[in-house]
């Protein structure tokens, strides 16, 4: 009998333990995407009170419906509804005074669901290419001019020290509450400038030394003035470096700010909410400095000037991230409906590529060229096309090239550096390598034969620089080794000047399947020419630390800078840490001067100079000309051996959304697809 | 008992201390930091970060301090204020991300235990008193598929198959509209409408183990001369078996209670990634990978916790169960 009792209590005892956990689960599940203050903005970001009267209508007069510019704009019916409802304000008193008028190639029909997928880790860039980015200036489709976006129109002087931006008149947050010059000089002063949010000013912003300063001249004027000529600043707002500058309303982040709170109420809201500074509130709730990371979009209808505002936050339990449209975007089409034409988008979050590709191949996925577009990949999604009723966009990437040979030149032991600094030593193991079995093995036969440098049909395109010394032509490589490196030992291996054997090791990152494949056949065409390399693949973070503290023989990466070589020159000249040929020339050229940094010889800094002697011319001609001398500089000094043209990358599109180009560039500073109007997207039915 | 429970429970702490050391030196192991694979990140998808930015980041969570200082300041955080740190790279506080997705960790762990449990017992029983019969050979045969098949290949089959023939996706443990929503009845619903495929898969491998060991140790009692006397004795057949044997052959469901967290963690991160279910294994791998250190030591140090707790209900369980252990 009590073996019964017994089984039956260990049951019991069991039933209950599950039922309490069952029960507790809910329980303390936290709200953590709330901000405290519940009167900040509520879930769905209503407009707060309809019946005010919008500054621009006349107080006497009530409109009649039939006035022109009800006529002259539309709207998506999800906010006809709300409208109706008496939840918000007609359209015509939201959009502002002049909106942008975009033209797309057809006119859309509003509703749908934009789905795609993301990661669960640094993955905001996610969110920027897809729709934040709304800088004061823009790039064109073509990213071969700047064009006006929340900025109508801007001065410059004549000496490119300041900068002058007219703001469109009437622009509103997504809450209603107009956007104005406060808001940048709030991003400039309370944001970049104070210490506890920003440790230092962005980079871009700084010239000879000193940060730029930003003033308003009136409620839609606001003025940037720098150090000294700065010829390159309005691509670096319409590029990846000016996302910032519009992510933080005054009106809504002054409520987190040290410096507009009591610092008593401060202490408490950043307690309640669990955070140990007002630091990270701050970043969690409205946004980092350099405008990333996931906090502008962690509050439910925090108020943002993108054609579609955050519905389902972003947390770290999230599994889906949802935007709805902007009731106060400020984009018309050429009928005057206003953009957006998609009602949300939504992101499902994966912690696995693979499931994402499983969602695409059954056509779950709408729009998408991130995370699982590899080249393995693409055999399996064009079997599913039929399937998934997609197809593929052509993406032409801004680099310049797939695999660059990155050789030390400032290594730390005096013999390598020696043979490496020797530009015969890298012009035999370019003549070395097999260019086209790469491409073929490597890359499915795409791609050409080159060194790193700005692609064909740009304007910075350099003959000499792109191709250079490539050749297979083991006779030749020879010969020029022989002339730094005469003495072999017994197994043909070269030896150095000190007699011992030359032998040295390439590092790959392993997460870079393809770069690993070259990098083995490259190692293998250089102990054909009596060099000993060795190609060793290594995790991706260890790779970058190892670069960093400049403790590597030679590294693999791709080239960059093929389409936009001013804002990546990395492989050009010792430019930044990214210029793994040359850490120590690169320290010294950034300003560092501890015993990282050392003095470059002065044919190097006179490309240096060169640089930023382009830097600093006000037009964009002047700056292809000055670039282009430095690029021919660099051409004759051969820093880096390049291998191949990338191949192109894809992304995939359902078969009914309209106006999406068929073939992009593919670019960061460029930042693919958004340039070329993501608002303007549409289902057709 | 009581004295043998205080013990057991005082044992602990310093048992949790160590863990935490030991996590925290884990993690510290590899080389580079959060900015390091920060900026590789960016840079692997063709995005660039200064190096600026990584010494921001660095400055901004204290990365450039010693090893002991940051140990400290985390453990103290811990103790004083319940305060796990912030998880770099959601910019948020470490205990508001993992709360919910331990709880469901545990509500999947509990619930497979329970499905391997309600299989293997009687499965095993059956098993042991009939060997050699057909059945034992079928179950035999069913346990060794289940013992050989990883359960992540077993969802990647499942998914395929679903894929393939149903047409539809399979992930995740709650739909797309409810997976945000607050806790509601509706809810609990729908957790239960997707959690039973994992529970399945992940019980499928646990109970042909459970039931190889149930029939093992149910066959040595058997023979003992203990149930033939009682046997001789005209005892029915079923007191006979439930009486003694059975409860000593239970010793290993007992005994393995406390690892089941350890193995739902460790055991289930490549299923959860798969099945994309938001538990904790996913986000401890994540944040291993992006060396996100106060996220992950505060996830193994809860499991480790929770592990602890789970082996001393098991112990207490089995001393209740088992007459032979004694309690000092």
């Amino acid at each position: 009998m009590s073996t019964i009792r017994l089984i039956q209590r260990a049951v019991f005892v069991l039933v209950v333990l599950m039922l309490v956990v069952g029960c507790a689960a809910p329980a303390p599940a936290p709200a953590p995407t709330q901000p405290p203050q519940p009167t900040a903005v509520p879930a769905t970001a209503k407009p707060p009170e309809p019946t005010k009267a919008p500054v621009m209508e006349p107080t006497k007069a009530a409109p009649a419906p039939t006035t022109a510019p009800a006529a002259k704009y539309t709207e998506a019916p999800l906010l006809v509804e709300q409208v109706k409802a008496g939840k918000l304000p007609p359209v015509e008193q939201r959009l502002p005074q002049n909106p942008l008028v975009v033209k797309a190639e057809k006119i859309g029909t509003y509703g749908g669901t934009w789905r795609m997928g993301m990661t669960a880790g640094t993955d905001d860039p996610s969110f920027y290419k897809i729709f934040t980015y709304e800088p004061l200036v823009r790039w064109n489709i073509e990213w071969s001019d700047i064009v006006p976006n929340l900025a109508e129109k801007w001065d410059v002087n004549k000496e490119a020290t300041e900068y002058t931006f007219y703001l469109r008149k009437g622009v509103k947050w997504s809450d209603g509450k107009p956007f104005t010059a406060d808001d940048i000089v709030f991003w400039w002063d309370d944001v970049e400038l104070n210490k506890d949010l920003a440790p230092a000013p962005p980079v871009w912003m700084i010239v000879n030394g000193k940060p730029g300063s930003v003033t308003k001249v009136d409620d839609t004027t606001v003025k940037f003035t720098f150090a000294a000529p700065y010829g390159l600043f309005l691509q670096n707002v319409a590029s990846a470096n000016g996302r910032s500058m519009l992510n933080f309303p005054k009106h809504f982040a002054q409520q987190y700010h040290a410096k507009y709170v009591e610092k008593a109420k401060l202490d408490e809201a950043v307690k309640a909410a669990g955070f140990s500074s007002w630091r990270e509130y701050f970043i969690a709730r409205v946004g980092q400095a350099d405008g990333g990371g996931f906090g502008q979009y962690s509050v439910a209808g925090r108020p943002m000037l993108y054609a579609w505002m955050v519905e389902q936050p972003m947390s770290g339990t999230a599994t889906q991230v949802s935007f709805v449209r902007n009731p106060y975007y400020w984009k018309v089409d050429a009928n005057g409906q206003q953009y957006p034409y998609i009602d949300r988008l939504t992101y499902g979050v994966f912690a696995d590529a693979a499931a994402m590709l499983l969602k695409a191949t059954n056509g779950e996925i709408d729009l998408q060229m991130r995370h699982f577009n590899t080249l393995p990949n693409k055999a399996v999604l064009f079997d599913n096309q039929k399937k998934g009723d997609f197809s593929f966009i052509d993406l032409v990437p801004v680099t310049s090239n797939a695999v660059v040979v990155n050789l030390n030149l400032t290594h730390k032991d005096k013999a390598l550096r020696e043979v490496f600094q020797s530009k015969d030593f890298r012009v035999g193991l370019s003549y070395a390598i097999n260019r086209k079995e790469i491409i073929d093995t490597v890359y499915v036969g795409q791609g050409t034969p080159a060194q790193a440098a700005p692609l064909a049909d740009t304007p910075f395109y350099n003959k000499q620089l792109a191709t250079q010394y490539i050749e297979y032509d083991v006779k030749k490589a020879n010969e020029y080794l022989d002339k730094v490196l005469p003495k072999k030992d017994a197994n043909g291996m070269r030896l150095r000047a000190d007699g011992k054997p030359l032998t040295f090791v390439i590092e790959i990152s392993n997460s870079l399947q393809d770069q690993v494949d070259a990098g083995n056949l490259i190692a293998k065409y250089w102990k054909a020419v009596g060099v000993n390399v060795q190609a060793k693949p290594e995790d991706r973070a260890l790779l970058y630390q190892r670069k960093d503290a400049n403790d590597l023989d030679a590294m693999i990466w791709n080239g960059e800078g093929g389409l936009g070589p001013m804002f990546d020159p990395r492989n050009f000249f010792p430019y930044s840490t990214e210029s793994a040929f040359a850490e120590a020339w690169q320290y010294w050229y950034n300003g560092v001067r501890d015993n990282t940094a050392e003095e470059p010889p002065a044919d190097v800094k006179k490309i240096m100079d060169a640089f930023n002697k382009a830097m600093t011319q006000p037009e964009f001609t002047g700056q292809v000309k000055a670039m282009n001398e430095m690029l021919q500089m660099s051409a004759d000094y051969f820093f880096c051996i390049g291998v191949t043209t990338p191949p192109l990358a894809y992304g995939i599109v359902k078969n009914n959304m309209g106006n999406v180009p068929k073939k992009m560039i593919n670019g960061w500073q460029y930042p693919t697809p958004a340039p070329t109007n993501t608002f303007a997207y549409f289902f057709t039915k | 008992m009581l004295q043998y429970i205080l013990r057991r429970a005082l044992f602990m702490i310093p048992t949790l201390l160590v863990t935490s050391l030991v996590a925290y030196i884990i993690i510290e192991l590899p080389p580079g930091d959060f900015a390091t694979s920060y900026v590789a990140n960016l840079a692997a998808q063709g995005d660039t970060a200064s190096q600026e930015t990584a010494r921001v980041i660095r400055e901004q969570y204290g990365l450039d301090q010693p090893v002991t200082v940051r140990y400290l300041k985390w453990m103290q955080g811990i103790l004083t204020q319940g305060n796990y740190g912030i998880a770099f790279e959601m910019r948020q506080p470490v205990a508001s991300l993992i709360w919910e997705r331990v709880w469901l960790t545990i509500v999947l762990s509990i619930g497979s235990v329970i499905i391997t449990w309600l299989l293997a017992f009687p499965i095993g029983i059956y098993s042991a008193v009939k060997q050699y019969s057909p059945g034992d050979y079928l179950f035999t045969f069913l346990g060794f598929i289940g013992i050989a098949v990883p359960s992540f290949l077993l969802a990647l089959v499942l998914m395929y198959i679903q894929f393939k023939y149903f047409g539809t996706t399979s992930g995740g443990l709650f739909s797309t509209e409810m997976s945000n929503a607050p806790w509601s009845w509706d809810k609990v619903v729908d957790l239960l409408g997707h959690i039973w495929i994992p529970v399945l898969i992940l019980a499928f491998g646990g109970t042909a183990e459970l039931i190889r060991i149930m029939r093992a140790n149910l066959l040595d009692e058997l023979r003992k001369p203990y149930v033939v006397t009682a046997r001789a004795k005209g005892l029915p057949e079923w007191r006979v078996l439930l009486k003694y044997p059975v409860r000593l052959a239970l010793n290993p469901f007992v005994s393995t209670i406390g690892w089941t967290l350890p193995y739902l963690v460790s055991g289930s991160i490549i299923l959860s990634v798969v099945m994309n279910l938001p538990t904790t294994g996913p986000m401890l791998l994540r944040a291993l990978q992006v060396q996100d250190m106060y996220l992950a030591g505060a996830l193994i140090l809860i499991l480790s916790a929770l592990t602890i707790v789970g082996t001393l209900v098991s112990d207490i369980l089995l001393a209740w169960l088992d007459p032979r252990i004694r309690y000092q």
